[in-house]
């Protein structure tokens, strides 16, 4: 009666140790190719101390859009908040926005957008200091005063103004 | 000059990381720890130092960097200086060949996986996460003395940024900011990979100690990296997320909670309430992970303390020192962000009954995604099928608590991360689920690539006919 026994549970085990190697190199095979297609698939990153906002931000236009709209936020006093206005439909404008937000650090950053179809701009995030500036993304020339205003990048310009909610953009 | 200070600021953090291991290792332990594991418990307690240190500083001083030093090198070498004779006989142990061989192995393995995971680190962006949950807190940080500013709690336009969100990356980054002398998205970029492989180490020294097979520890590494998930893509390693840092602790919580029930060691009990310390602070998710164990951990106590005589008081003075830091460093912390106003904004709806049974119906959804999650190969290869495999083995192999221990811990978790998206306010919650269940399960990976690991059986040519020796070798 003992030795069927032990000749089974050495059977047995032969049996599981064979089911752990295979699993062992079917997960090691197949997860190691799928690191290595996604290695071939890697767009290298932008490089520099902002690689990753001048990576999202590359929409931009501007070689380092990074420092650029940290120069811009930077001339906007610390007590006064900034506007960022966009089109709606502008997919990058939400990105853009938290990382105006958070490279403009004290001052407040709003986001208000417009659309085509409703005249009044939409206020997504309201600040509570007073405006000290507008950024204008991809609004050029459309119901917007040109004083004062610097041009940030190629399609974004800082307006150094307060101005009314109504006046911010039209479509 | 980057890179040097860079080294320097964690050799200081893992020095305290030293001196609290040691010191929470007792004086007389019942086995020495394993130079692996030791220099893993380093890395990851003393990163949790640095931050705890951090955190409570901020809120008396400015000086926060100077007294988080201080405080590093002063507990660094009390830990040393306490506990010479542990490390003496550590010193003193005289590896055989066979010893050096898969210690070699080992490190050749953890070099594979480090190289790997270095390379996506440098060639790929931080995450969504990454950028704007971490990195934004982290330049704070840095900016204003090592502590986050008050007023960035109370700002009504940065909260995109979760400011009710732990502090562990934020602080950890800063302390790396601080000695470098400016922001940088590589040096933050470099923490997480180390502590993939802190998992790795940890995977290894326990599966080395608990089944006495050396194998097993070069096999963690190489496991962890054949997991695309925990490699590239949001959630990984090389994205900025707080997801791994979360898995790395979860494991050092469930493996200290295994080894103080099979031996009921102390300095078990001491790092899994230093590692439940910590998880609250690392992600919010840390908090349930953290109450799971100690549930987990109270029901055997429980049991074993109906059978014994002085249980009870036995099971008193466990749980106090068990739940004791946890409830401490969570509870100041839910009391910082009250004191400071913070706007809880989430994805969820309240927890409370109506909304579970309003939302019952997403049942199916809810398992049929999680199925399709578990068998994503392009994420997970057949990582999770194969730890159902275990599971079945384990449940089928083993007796006492050890039977459900181990995969209470790996289960309950994956439940409430799937149950969590009852309560959860996105319409279609299967947009929610895709985006997150995912890396909700890196928290609980490296625990089951440990449950695979010590399911492996023995190799039929040599059945193993004494038992496991209780004081490991380096492992």
């Amino acid at each position: 009666m003992v030795a069927p026994a032990r000749h089974s549970a050495r059977w047995r085990l032969v049996a599981a140790w064979a089911v752990w190697l295979l699993a062992a190199l079917a997960c090691c095979g197949l997860g190691y190719r799928y690191v290595h297609r996604r290695a071939d698939a890697v767009t290298p990153a932008v490089d520099g101390r902002a690689a990753t906002t001048d990576t999202w931000l590359a929409w931009l236009g501007a070689p380092h859009p990074t420092a650029a709209l940290q120069r811009a936020a930077a001339g906007v006093p610390s007590d006064r908040s900034i506007v960022v206005v966009g089109p709606a439909d502008e997919s990058g404008l939400q990105l853009a926005y938290f990382i105006v937000s958070s490279l403009a650090w004290p001052r407040q950053v709003s986001l208000v957008t417009c659309t085509p179809d409703s005249p009044a701009p939409i206020v997504v995030v309201a600040a509570t200091q007073p405006v000290g500036g507008l950024l204008y993304f991809r609004l050029e020339g459309r119901g917007v005063s040109m004083r004062d205003a610097t041009t940030v990048t190629p399609i974004v310009r800082l307006e150094h103004t307060g101005a009314g909610a109504g006046l911010w953009c039209s479509l | 000059m980057g890179v040097v200070l860079f080294a320097l600021a964690l050799l200081v953090a893992v020095w305290s990381g030293l001196g609290l291991t040691l010191l929470l290792w007792g004086r007389t332990p019942r086995r020495l720890p394993g130079p692996g594991e030791l220099v893993c418990l380093s890395f990851l307690l003393g990163t949790g130092n640095v931050v705890l240190t951090m955190e409570l500083a901020g809120l008396f001083t400015t000086h926060v960097p100077v007294l988080a030093v201080i405080e590093c090198m002063l507990l660094g070498s009390a830990g040393v200086v306490f506990r010479r004779s542990t490390l003496g006989a550590l010193a003193r142990r005289r590896p055989t060949t066979r010893d050096l061989a898969w210690a070699l192995a080992t490190i050749a393995a953890m070099t594979m996986a480090g190289s790997v995971l270095l390379w996506f680190t440098v060639h790929t962006s931080l995450e969504w996460d990454g950028l704007t949950v971490w990195y934004f807190k982290a330049e704070l940080a840095a900016t204003h003395h090592g502590s986050i500013p008050p007023e960035y709690y109370r700002g009504p336009t940065v909260q995109w940024s979760a400011p009710n969100h732990p502090v562990y990356l934020p602080l950890l980054s800063s302390w790396i900011f601080g000695w470098m002398g400016h922001t940088s998205e590589y040096a933050i970029k470099l923490l997480f990979p180390l502590h993939l492989l802190a998992s790795g180490g940890l995977i290894g020294s326990a599966a080395n100690r608990l089944t006495g097979r050396r194998g097993l520890a070069v096999l963690a590494p190489l496991l962890l990296l054949a997991a695309p998930a925990l490699v590239h893509g949001a959630g990984s390693a090389a994205s900025g997320y707080a997801d791994v840092a979360t898995g790395a602790y979860y494991l050092m919580a469930v493996v200290a909670a295994i080894e103080f029930l099979q031996h009921g060691d102390v300095h078990a009990l001491r790092l899994l309430a230093a590692s439940g310390a910590v998880l609250p602070l690392v992600k919010m998710e840390g908090t349930y992970l953290v109450g799971i164990v100690l549930l987990v951990v109270a029901a055997v106590l429980c049991i074993r303390a109906r059978r014994a005589t002085n249980g009870w008081r036995t099971l008193r003075r466990s749980i106090v020192q068990l739940a004791a830091p946890v409830v401490v460093v969570a509870g100041l912390w839910r009391i910082l962000l009250g004191s400071r106003h913070v706007n809880v904004t989430g994805d969820l709806l309240p927890v409370t009954p109506h909304n579970l049974l309003t939302h019952l119906d997403r049942t199916g959804v809810l398992l049929g995604r999680l199925l399709r999650e578990l068998t994503n190969w392009d994420r997970w290869s057949v990582l999770w099928v194969w730890a159902v495999l275990a599971l079945v083995l384990w449940t089928v192999t083993r007796a006492g608590h050890q039977r459900v221990v181990l995969p209470l811990l790996l289960l309950v978790p994956m439940v409430l991360d799937v149950g969590v998206f009852y309560f959860s306010s996105w319409r279609p919650v299967t947009a929610h689920v895709d985006s997150t269940l995912y890396r909700l399960l890196i928290h609980v990976t490296p625990v089951a690539v440990l449950l695979i690991l010590l399911s492996f059986p023995t190799p039929p040519a040599r059945p193993r006919r004494h038992p496991v020796p209780a004081v490991t070798s380096p492992g």
